[in-house]
């Protein structure tokens, strides 16, 4: 549960949602560092991911300001396809959701310079505990990822979903 | 040799039971071992490779480059184009680096000759190297509320022994294990390849995310003349770094926050034993090279501390006599400016009093004193050079002021000289100028205040005949009276009164200003003999000689050359005028030229203008209203008149002003006294109300009306 600035708001949620693939994105990867005001995160160095994140954020940000919502959440979701094999030679593939993150953000509206000031501080604050917290939670949880069976460069697709309290958007990537 | 990570996953993916079959843990499958054991030492590896790469940027220079052009893994941070190997062990591409190559094949050495099997705890550490700084550039920090502070090194964890070596302060130390005992049952190795993964992603985000980081990306930014750099050494068993700060140690004493925090990453089983890293990190890296001189940090630091209470400090040692002595040399270089400066209108009394009823102002000693001390020529010149860019420098005056103001009891006379300086620059009189420098310095100490009052009807008694006009005059009499007021000084009271009126300080501080260096002295002595060699003369040739006797008393060649320089140099158009030749007090400033006159009235203007604020402040605080009538009227024409009348009458003034409380100081400011010196003389010491206020105001007018 983050407020934000609304100048600042997709660069957020492009920091978070990158992180957290950069965690999840299995595959080779390059990393690569993103600067946003003192804080650096690390996202991956693939032109692919980042046009999937750029258009999922634009879109969420687009929503959020024309429903004039200050609330919104955005979700990633990793999924794994998992064959099983039917009783009768059939196999069939599932896609089974083994993680899920969850984004609340919040907008504010400043009126003052001040409180932009103080809120933008409060916003550096937020994300850097929140990207500390991704790490512990990755750190911490390990055992659920599921094996490495395909030798694609992402073993786990993933979805970014974003809901706003109106309606419900979602949009599957692989 | 480095394997792709698919290729061993797709070794076991085969089997179905995600967890290979527990397998004794001694004998293990020689492959199985081996690969193993390269996961492991790939481990270490890529830990450096990833803790380095966000803290060293000599990691980048030296990238190592064996193998084939890599154009098509192109990293978007900058690097130049040469051939390089990517490292993609842990899918987690970074070029290698030969910048903890040595390092880490040393480490591997030791550990390997220690105990053969189990691998030593691997420790980096990475540190502030302070080595480039030169003797110009100061370390600060910035602490927890956003001020800068010095960092002294040597004094940090209270040893002073070795002040040649420069400490390293430690910020990170990185220690990756591999414990025994075995985890049970031994992980898969894609399970540990698969975690190692996820581990990576995290060390390369957290490291980014540490205060360090910070550090680093500043210094890499900077990529100039950085003096700071961050060094990193591989900690052995055999290593000893006594002399370095430690992580623990507070670099700034009360910081509510934790020194140093740390933080472990979870463990990955492996089947030669559990990896663990953990950091110990410095919460506080905000480190800064700043090239200013010491002089103007200190004197930043005590910029604000009351005046009065520089004013009772009494005298320090070490860094306060030098920074006083370098004031002093400042002042003493200011005083030639101030000589040739003031308009003829201003009495000279005006200055003394300032240094008569200023028992305080003990550091002044006067240039002879102060030269022995001061033969560095160096300093001089380097206090000249500090010194008189900024006297026309307005911003600049503030930080001399300041300086000034830091040591005991100098507070109010080096800002009003440096004020004054370029007050009375050929550019022109900022009046303005004087108003907000002076405003501090005085409101906080009403002691300078009470000064400067009283001591003009001393000296006016003292020396009615030394009241005159001519520039090459006032600056003598500048010179010279200060040392009779000295001796008043010595005589008068040090509990004279502390209120007084802003707009008098203007015009006594000029002449304080002119007189000040010259005419502070703890030495009664010297006072006196200066005294006896100037009363003894009252004319102006002698005068004159006195001046160059003066001037050669002073074995202060720069000054002494300096003041010459300035005598010789016609005064100022606005303030020239016909030198008069005569001790009477009452003809000689009728002869004003006009540009004179007009710059008179500026400054009759203004001070009217703060009169009349006073006044009213006064009115307000005693409730008399005989102050308001009486003043400011009287005030705006007798500033006018002011700009005719002669010294005498502004010798009144001063008179009044040393008596006066603060309300009549106040009063006392519009007011030019009758005209007369006699007047001056028996001026003193009378005035305690404003009633009597309003009386030498209408005097004063009747006076100045019988002149006009």
């Amino acid at each position: 549960m983050r407020s934000i600035h609304s100048y600042y708001l997709s660069l957020n949620v492009l920091a978070i949602l990158h992180t957290i693939l950069f965690y999840r994105i299995f595959g080779n990867i390059k990393p690569r560092e993103v600067d946003l005001l003192d804080i650096t995160y690390s996202a991956i160095d693939d032109p692919e991911v980042e046009k999937v994140v750029d258009e999922k954020v634009e879109q969420f940000v687009r929503n959020l300001e024309n429903h004039g919502n200050q609330k919104g959440q955005i979700s990633v979701t990793f999924h794994e396809k998992r064959t099983t094999r039917n009783a009768w030679f059939s196999r069939s593939e599932e896609d089974i959701c083994w993680e899920q993150w969850a984004v609340t953000i919040t907008t504010v509206i400043c009126h003052s310079e001040r409180d932009k000031l103080r809120i933008r501080k409060d916003m550096d604050r937020q994300l850097s505990t929140c990207l500390f917290n991704i790490i512990r939670y990755v750190n911490d949880k390990k055992d659920h990822i599921p094996p490495i069976t395909s030798l694609d460069a992402n073993p786990f697709p993933y979805q970014v979903n974003y809901s706003l309290y109106i309606y419900f958007y979602n949009l599957y990537i692989y | 040799m480095h394997r792709t990570p698919s290729n061993s996953s797709s070794q076991y993916s085969a089997s179905p039971p995600y967890y290979a079959a527990n397998q004794p843990p001694i004998t293990p499958n020689p492959p199985r071992q081996t690969r193993a054991d390269q996961i492991v030492q790939n481990f270490y590896t890529k830990v450096t490779q990833v803790v380095t790469h966000a803290r060293l940027i000599q990691y980048d220079s030296q990238i190592s480059g064996r193998g084939p052009q890599n154009a098509n893994i192109a990293l978007h941070s900058r690097q130049p184009i040469h051939p390089r190997r990517p490292n993609k062990w842990f899918n987690l591409e970074l070029w290698d680096s030969d910048v903890y190559k040595d390092g880490l094949k040393s480490w591997r050495q030791a550990s390997q000759a220690s105990t053969g099997t189990v691998l030593l705890p691997m420790i980096i550490e990475f540190f502030l190297d302070v080595s480039d700084l030169n003797k110009n550039q100061i370390l600060l920090i910035t602490d927890e509320i956003l001020r800068r502070q010095k960092v002294d090194l040597h004094k940090i964890d209270g040893s002073n022994g070795n002040n040649k070596s420069s400490k390293n302060i430690v910020l990170e130390s990185w220690q990756l294990t591999l414990s025994h005992p075995l985890p049970d049952p031994l992980p898969d190795l894609p399970v540990v390849y698969k975690k190692s993964i996820a581990f990576f992603r995290t060390l390369y985000a957290y490291v980014r995310l540490l205060p360090a980081y910070r550090l680093y990306r500043r210094i890499r930014k900077k990529k100039l003349s950085s003096a700071l750099k961050i060094g990193y050494r591989f900690v052995l068993p055999t290593s000893r770094f006594h002399d370095d700060i430690g992580i623990d140690v507070p670099i700034i004493e009360g910081e509510s926050r934790p020194t140093s925090a740390d933080y472990k990453f979870n463990s990955i089983d492996t089947p030669l034993g559990v990896l663990s890293l953990k950091v110990n990190y410095r919460t506080n890296c905000e480190f800064h090279v700043d090239d200013s001189s010491e002089v103007l940090i200190d004197m930043d630091e005590n910029y604000f501390t009351p005046t009065l209470a520089n004013y009772y400090q009494p005298e320090e040692q070490g860094q306060r006599e030098e920074q006083r002595q370098q004031e002093k040399s400042e002042r003493r270089k200011s005083v030639p400016t101030s000589l040739k400066t003031p308009p003829p209108g201003f009495p000279h009394p005006g200055s003394s009093p300032k240094h008569t009823n200023n028992q305080l102002i003990v550091d002044i000693p006067p240039i002879r004193t102060l030269s022995p001390s001061r033969s560095n020529p160096e300093m001089k010149e380097h206090n000249s050079s500090l010194t008189f860019p900024k006297f026309y420098n307005p911003s600049s005056s503030t930080n001399l002021g300041s300086n000034f103001s830091r040591r005991g009891s100098h507070t109010l006379e080096p800002i009003m000289q440096r004020e004054y300086s370029s007050f009375f620059s050929p550019t022109g009189p900022n009046v303005t100028l004087v108003k907000p420098f002076k405003s501090p310095s005085l409101s906080s100490s009403p002691v300078n205040h009470d000064m400067l009052p009283p001591s003009p009807t001393l000296l006016d008694r003292m020396s009615t005949l030394h009241l005159h006009r001519s520039p090459s005059q006032l600056s003598f009499q500048q010179r010279g009276t200060p040392t009779m007021s000295s001796s008043v000084k010595s005589t008068s009271s040090a509990g004279s009164l502390p209120k007084f009126s802003s707009s008098f300080t203007s015009f006594t501080n000029r002449y304080d200003r002119t007189t000040g260096s010259t005419t502070r002295e703890r030495d009664g002595s010297f006072s006196s003999r200066r005294r006896s060699i100037y009363r003894s003369d009252g004319s102006t040739s002698d005068r004159g000689s006195l001046n160059s006797s003066f001037f050669t008393l002073d074995p202060e060649d720069d000054v002494g050359e300096f003041v010459r320089m300035c005598e010789r140099r016609e005064p100022l158009k606005m303030f020239s005028k016909s030198p008069t030749d005569s001790d009477d007090a009452d003809g000689s400033t009728r002869n004003l030229s006009g540009s004179v006159y007009r710059t008179q009235l500026q400054l009759s203007r203004f001070q009217k203008l703060k009169e009349a604020h006073k006044n009213l402040s006064e009115s307000m605080m005693t409730g008399t209203g005989d102050v308001i009538t009486g003043s400011p009227s009287s005030g705006i024409s007798l500033r006018v008149h002011q700009a005719k009348v002669d010294d005498d009458d502004m010798f009144f003034t001063m008179s009044e002003f040393s008596d006066d409380k603060t309300t009549s100081a106040v009063n006392n400011v519009s007011g030019p006294t009758p005209g007369s010196s006699d007047l001056l003389v028996d001026q003193p010491a009378v005035v305690d109300n404003s009633s009597n206020n309003v009386t030498d105001v209408t005097i004063v007018v009747n006076d100045a009306n019988q002149n006009g």
